[in-house]
């Protein structure tokens, strides 16, 4: 099964942090020499059928760190440690206390701008309303990520990111209000949800100047904190 | 053939990400939306029910070798869209490899939509066994991995 010596795997997400629920997936983080590394998950966490695997190497971890990945920030902040093998034991945790600051906000939020641009174009040429609801629970919950990061205030829930991002912000209920409800297109498309929600143009048209505020708003303190 | 022209401008939008005319965040959702264009593409062609969601696509048994191509190669370009957006950061080789790959495959999806969108000869027959992609009934399978790929945040987690 394990084969080659240096990998770890860590739990993180909601099974880590004990808020699991029915529409949760088990997030597992493997690092290794190589990405095809023969590490099968089901060894790893033989109780769930269904794990979402992550898999870096080692190198990448190292830019990762340097960069000061959020990734690696949820990890820091709720990952635990699943299997590490001898040579590499302790290695992950090593890594995680040099984390440095988070380098690439600016360019996270023009890929925001982009998205949502897209998304628009997509709405007016009869793009799918699903597909293009699921990519702005996407969007939305990001921004919320590095605003919270960037006050922080991390928090990487599926829902959190957005309410807690409302209060720090002094808009309370803004974009929390019905992102519950947008984040079942996100869960129905990632197959985590059988029933589809009911969808409208006009939700669509709504979530996306709502998208676009907070994201604005995320540019407008970026460029001050700067 | 306005299907078609869609799936090109799509195709060339994901090649301003690789060739850094846009952040890699948005690599994730350009290619989502490519490979949907395609599934309903080859669903319209097929007779088959449209998608309203990037899947795996499946073609029927009697579907011509043209359309198993195009399938073929949307489902290789997701496949492989998956493992390349995982990195964080453009930092590492497995980000500046895959991106090439995954040049190649657009390149091979555009030629596909380009023939079809020139009407055949009248005399034209099958794809030779030179021309005919040999994976094109062999499907990818579905991945199991359903977290999406996010280049630059990478915290879909929840």
């Amino acid at each position: 099964m394990i084969a080659g010596p240096a990998f770890a795997s860590w739990l993180y997400g909601s099974h880590a942090r004990g808020d699991a629920d029915d529409l949760s997936d088990v997030d597992v983080l493997v690092i290794s020499d190589s990405v095809d590394d023969p590490i099968d998950i089901q060894d790893l966490y033989p109780s769930r059928n269904a794990a979402s695997v992550t898999r870096y190497t080692w190198g990448e971890l190292e830019g990762m760190v340097e960069s000061g990945s959020l990734f690696l920030r949820h990890l820091q902040m709720e990952g635990r440690p699943l299997s590490e093998s001898p040579p590499v034991k302790g290695l992950l945790s090593a890594a995680l206390a040099r984390l440095g600051h988070y380098r690439f906000a600016s360019r996270d939020v023009q890929g925001f701008t982009d998205v949502l641009s897209d998304i628009r174009h997509s709405l007016s040429c009869e793009g799918s309303l699903v597909f293009e609801l699921a990519t702005l629970g996407t969007v939305v919950r990001h921004a919320a990520i590095l605003g919270c990061a960037m006050a922080d205030q991390p928090c990487f829930s599926r829902l959190e990111p957005v309410k807690r991002i409302s209060e720090l912000w002094g808009t309370t209920g803004k974009w929390y209000n019905d992102f519950e409800f947008l984040y079942r297109y996100r869960l129905y498309a990632d197959g985590r949800l059988s029933e589809r929600p009911h969808s409208t143009p006009a939700f669509a048209i709504h979530w996306c100047d709502q998208a676009g505020d907070l994201v604005s708003e995320l540019r407008r303190r970026l460029c001050a904190s700067h | 053939m306005h299907r078609i022209d869609k799936c090109l401008s799509q195709i060339a939008a994901i090649r301003d990400v690789a060739a850094g005319q846009a952040p890699p965040y948005v690599a994730r959702s350009r290619i989502g939306r490519l490979a949907l264009s395609v599934s309903v593409l080859v669903a319209e062609e097929a007779g088959i029910s449209v998608p309203d969601l990037p899947r795996p696509i499946r073609v029927p048994a009697e579907a011509c070798a043209q359309l198993c191509n195009l399938a073929a190669q949307c489902n290789r370009l997701s496949q492989l869209a998956r493992h390349i957006a995982q990195p964080s950061e453009p930092l590492d080789d497995r980000w500046r490899r895959g991106w090439q790959q995954l040049l190649r495959e657009l390149d091979g999806l555009d030629e596909t939509l380009q023939k079809m969108q020139t009407p055949a000869p009248s005399n034209a027959r099958t794809p030779s066994a030179s021309t005919h992609d040999p994976a094109a009934n062999d499907l990818a399978p579905a991945v199991d991995n359903k977290k999406e790929p996010s280049p630059s945040l990478d915290v879909a987690a929840d």
